[in-house]
């Protein structure tokens, strides 16, 4: 009866979380990080299956798999074989890289302000892996390492995300399906993305050593998840717009 | 275990422990505004309290955007009878003067106050100007803002309340679209207004007192002892003098104003690095008799404690990075502390980050602000403020190692070339933008009171 | 290793993660140079405005070319995809049902039971039939909603209102004259001249009675002289006392003056305040918790509330009430004069005993509610 497009001031506007929605978001949380939990041995095991593929296709060499362990739960899981050169095989790699990441990092240093922390933030990684070469040239950080840690820091992504989406999604967004379909759409997309970094870092550590190592992980590690969170979370906010502005609160 | 490996996981846990607290206030706010109660909105009193008011305006060298904030709070809907409009031209070397006389000329109820020498800075000019002020309650706004036709009654009315001894309005950026920055901090701003000024004013903490688009009671402030001359940032010094005092700070989500963001990083970093000083200043100054004062809730001292060292969030993140990076080389630490790392990172990265995101991306849907879509840049804004401020922090400290600094008083940057049209009277400006409700413009009409009625009562009147 | 199949890999990698930015990049070179969000700095709040705005819509409207032109002198234009019926006077049947916007140039009838979905504009006397519903109504005459009316949106006349029992206005009701609530009527706000709820034969509208002359003052005249003695009498226990600013005071705890009491400066209680019968608040008043106003009471200042707020039979105020909770005015209760209209806002319901008088606005973030059923729920509560 009430004409619909009267909507109250932003100033006044709300999406009250029902008792309901919450109790089902708190279900569907626990629902999936009882899932991820049960399902560990599986996910990591699809996670390899994906980031072995993700190889092949790349054509980065890799020997045969290995074996990580991730935790004492859920114990040891396949992990891709990868050769990464030490910095005595090729003593100059390292230098030439480093100098050449610099002087690019420097100049877009000077071109985006806005970007200029963020581009501290990667040369204080690129120098400590240039100090670490220095300093202990023999240093050695194989595959094996790299996806243990890699592993073990997903894992825990993925067990907490339900937690994180529930409220992102389930609770903010005002469509109670939408929410839960975003959050089950992030869900399965850590996993298959985790994968799919994971083989170029990979790659990239076949073909320059270990310099780039911190440099990948810090960026394309766990900050990436929170990258790829908040792009699905500001698109599900971007669909939902419309809608929600429209709507009013009776 | 070796020394640094234990100093680099205390270094963690810290960080851990530090931005999970502040990400669990963050979701409690978010929570408390999508369920929001009216039970302390006082919008239904607009018009019925009308204490008389003296809004200050502070400026230096504001020739582009002065005669804007003057016909904006001229064409106020207040009665001119309480009403004065004190317009501080502040060691101006450009119009600014001449502008103001022009106004103080052409409206009996604006006042043009000329100080031409002594202490810089905007609370040494209020200080000044607030001495001639009459009015009850002392309204700020700054030269670059535009308030609408109502925004002195709605900024009045919490003011019925006995407790309340200032009132803070919220500030929307108008120049969203000029940069990159500029829409980026509208989001910024959305969160810290739409969200965090109302979810703690709703929850009875402490929402801040902004020094512009608000108000402070004549006699409060001077029980206090006034403004504090050498802040850098004299509103929070305010505010928790105010509430050690026992007085309120009550927020408006309705009096909303625009304001000018910065445009460029430059401006930015300015900005923030004083605002992170500011704080980080009244922290130490103010926290053991913020502790110790007996007029506030355990929850409000809390709550104060969080907004005082909000700033030391960016060393803190910074410290766990580095502490993670440390780990992330010792061969040692990979076989029983990789865990401890990968949860440092999700501690601080993940979990803790997300929860300022939630509270952007919620303020968003709120107002409906299509630049939501924008979130993932916002990554670099944060990037860039975390670096901003740890280089604030780090001279603050080591200033004080040395010797006390020397505060200088950056005025930010304008944009807008102004010329009177730009403000609330439904002109168009010099971009050819329109704004304003064309059914309330031709609804409206002046009485001489400068109180705005009806047509139609304004007929038989 | 194959090169070129790593150097494609990581195109499209190097894609992908561009593409987790694209849609943030697009927003914002789409909302470049865009206006920004819409503060609407001419809104000024008039308490009429939707009626207003709607009557000058209305005018506009009636220049628009006739779809249809009937030969009883009635009118149908066409808006939009809405039509607009201009007829003299109005009269509908029992049950009548309309999708049009109805500008009825004369008096207006509905009989009980009919529907309207848009607005209504009668230039005279308004009369809707008990169990109607309607969209929103402007009269510029009186208007008189029956019992059981639903009105989705506001109401507003020129005139007298009589918002009729059990009725529901979901918005603002405004009038020009008065607002008569009838037992069991809800609105979300009521503002008039003059807002009442039904009065006894003996209830005189306009007579202000004399002001409560009550013995004990606070602060006392003579604080040297007064005592501890003298501060406990008044319900104040002075280590919880304490000044707030120049003309404050505050006090922790609840505080329940044992005798009628003159207020002469500000207070703020962290707790319940319950104020005897007979006294005279001069100031501004706040309570963290419930507030109690004795019968014939007068409230000069502001009163405010976190929780809940009553006065009792026969109080007056001249100040803005607001209560974070319920609020409730006795039997007898008036508040502001014609010259001075006041405000009273109830977070929760607000609820109007009758012989109630309000010069101003009864406003509440669910609904104001008179009559009868509040004393049904007095009975309940014993």
């Amino acid at each position: 009866m009430r004409r619909e497009y009267i909507y109250p001031h932003r100033s006044v506007r709300a999406f009250p979380v029902s008792r309901l929605r919450a109790a089902a978001a708190i279900v569907l949380a626990a629902s999936l990080t009882a899932g991820v939990a049960r399902f560990a041995g599986p996910l990591l095991d699809l996670h390899h299956r994906i980031t072995s593929l993700t190889i092949k296709i790349a054509g980065i060499p890799a020997g045969e798999t290995t074996a990580v362990r991730v935790f004492s739960y859920p114990g040891t899981v396949p992990a891709a074989s990868v050769p990464i050169p030490r910095h005595g095989d090729n003593p100059w790699r390292a230098p030439v890289l480093f100098f050449a990441t610099l002087a690019a990092l420097t100049l877009v240093h000077r071109l985006v302000p806005l970007a200029r922390s963020f581009i501290l933030f990667l040369s204080v990684l690129l120098c400590a892996a240039g100090l670490v070469i220095i300093v202990h040239p023999m240093f050695a950080f194989d595959a094996a390492t790299y996806q243990k840690i890699w592993l073990q820091g997903e894992f825990l992504v993925w067990l907490l995300l339900p937690w994180v989406s529930a409220f992102l999604f389930v609770l903010t967004l005002p469509a109670f399906f939408h929410g839960v379909a975003w959050m089950l759409a992030v869900q399965a997309y850590a996993l298959f993305w985790s994968a799919v970094r994971l083989a170029f870092c990979l790659g990239v550590f076949h073909i320059t050593g270990i310099l780039y190592v911190p440099l990948l992980w810090f960026c394309l590690g766990v900050l990436f998840d929170l990258v790829y969170l908040l792009a699905f979370y500001a698109l599900a906010l971007g669909l939902a717009l419309p809608r929600a502005v429209g709507r009013r609160r009776s | 275990m070796s020394p640094l490996i234990v100093a680099c996981r205390c270094i963690l846990v810290l960080t851990i422990a530090a931005l999970t607290a502040y990400a669990l206030r963050h979701h409690l706010f978010v929570l408390s505004r999508l369920g929001q109660r009216k039970s302390r909105d006082m919008m239904e009193l607009v018009g019925y309290v009308a204490p008389s008011v003296s809004v200050l305006v502070p400026m230096h060298n504001e020739e582009n955007v002065a005669a804007d904030v003057l016909q904006a709070l001229v064409d106020c809907d207040y009665d001119w009878a309480k009403l004065e409009v004190i317009a501080i031209d502040d060691r101006s070397t450009d119009r600014t003067g001449e502008i103001i006389d022009e106004f103080a000329a052409r409206y009996p109820v604006v006042k043009a106050v000329h100080r031409k020498e002594g202490q810089g800075g905007k609370p040494a000019a209020l200080e000044f100007a607030g001495a001639q002020a009459t009015g009850e309650i002392l309204l700020l706004f700054d030269a670059d803002y535009i308030p609408g036709r109502s925004m002195i009654k709605f900024l009045v009315t919490p003011f019925c309340d006995p407790e309340v001894g200032a009132v803070m309005g919220r500030v929307v950026p108008e120049n969203g679209g000029a940069s990159l920055l500029a829409g980026l901090l509208e989001l910024e701003r959305g969160a810290g207004y739409q969200i965090g000024q109302q979810a703690r004013h709703t929850l009875g903490l402490t929402p801040q007192f902004g020094g512009t688009v608000g108000g402070v009671r004549a006699s409060v402030l001077k029980a206090v002892g006034g403004w504090n001359t050498y802040s850098l940032t004299e509103d929070t010094d305010l505010t928790f003098r105010l509430l050690l005092h026992g007085w309120k700070v009550a927020y408006v989500n309705r009096a909303e104003c625009y304001e000018e963001a910065p445009e460029t990083w430059q401006v930015r970093s300015r900005q923030i690095r004083r605002w992170a000083t500011g704080h980080t200043e009244c922290l130490h100054d103010l926290w053991k008799s913020w502790l110790r004062a007996k007029t506030l809730t355990t929850a409000e001292k809390i709550d104060g404690l969080f907004v005082l060292a909000c700033y030391w969030t960016a060393p803190i993140l910074v410290l766990g990075w580095l502490a993670s990076l440390v780990l992330f080389f010792l061969p040692q630490a990979h076989s029983s502390l990789a865990f401890v790392v990968a949860l440092s990172f999700m501690g601080y990265q993940l979990f803790g980050n997300q929860a300022t995101f939630l509270e952007l991306g919620t303020a968003a849907l709120l107002d409906g602000n299509p630049r939501v879509k924008m979130l993932p840049l916002s990554l670099f804004n944060f990037f860039g403020s975390t670096g901003a401020i740890c280089r604030a922090l780090l001279a603050f400290y080591l200033g004080g190692l040395f010797g006390p600094g020397n505060h200088h008083w950056h005025k930010t940057k304008r944009y807008r070339n102004g010329n009177g049209k730009n403000g609330a009277n439904g002109h168009a400006n010099g971009n050819g933008r329109k704004n304003g409700n064309a059914t309330a413009a031709r609804l409206l009409i002046r009485a001489p009171n400068g109180i705005y009625l009806c047509r139609q009562e304004a007929n038989l009147t | 290793m194959n090169a070129w199949a790593f150097i494609l890999f990581a195109t499209a990698f190097s894609a992908l993660v561009a593409a987790h930015f694209a849609a943030a990049y697009r927003s914002w070179r789409a909302t470049k140079g865009q206006e920004p969000s819409d503060i609407d700095p001419d809104y000024v709040r008039l308490e009429d405005y939707f009626a207003r705005s709607f009557r000058m819509h209305v005018s506009e409207w009636l220049r628009l070319p006739p779809e249809q032109a009937l030969p009883d002198g009635t009118r149908v234009l066409r808006k939009e995809g809405e039509k607009i019926r201009v007829s003299a006077a109005a009269e509908f049947a029992p049950y009548s049902v309309s999708d049009e916007i109805l500008e009825v140039q004369g008096s207006f009838r509905a009989g009980p039971g009919c529907l309207f979905r848009r607005e209504i504009h009668a230039r005279g006397v308004a009369r809707i039939g008990a169990g109607s519903r309607l969209q929103a109504i402007a009269s510029d005459g009186d208007l008189f909603l029956g019992a059981g009316t639903r009105v989705a949106r506001w109401a507003d006349c020129s005139g007298t209102m009589e918002i009729g029992p059990q009725c529901t206005v979901r918005s603002r009701a405004t009038a020009g004259a008065k607002i008569r609530l009838k037992r069991g009527a809800r609105v979300a706000s009521a503002f008039a001249p003059t807002v009442l709820t039904a009065l006894d034969a003996h209830d005189p509208e306009t007579a202000e009675a004399e002001l409560p002359q009550p013995e004990q003052e606070f602060p006392v005249p003579d604080p040297a002289g007064a005592g501890r003695a003298r501060r406990i009498a008044l319900g104040l226990d002075p280590a919880r006392l304490r000044q707030l600013g120049p003309d404050g005071g505050l006090y922790q705890g609840n505080w329940k003056p044992a005798a009628p009491l003159r207020l002469r400066v500000k207070m703020v209680v962290k707790g319940d305040c319950k104020l005897p019968a007979g006294s005279l608040i001069e100031a501004d008043l706040k309570a963290d918790g419930n507030v109690d106003v004795g019968a014939g009471s007068v409230c000069r200042g502001n009163v405010i509330a976190g929780g809940d707020i009553r006065f009792g039979r026969g109080c007056r105020f001249y100040g803005v009430v607001h209560a974070g909770g319920r609020l409730h005015l006795d039997t007898g209760v008036r508040a502001g004069r014609p010259e001075a209209p006041v405000a009273a806002y109830g977070a929760d319901v607000l609820t109007v005993d009758d012989g109630v008088i309000v010069h101003g606005k009864l406003a509440s973030g669910t609904f104001v509610l008179a009559g009868a059923e509040t004393k049904k729920r007095r009975r309940r509560q014993g």
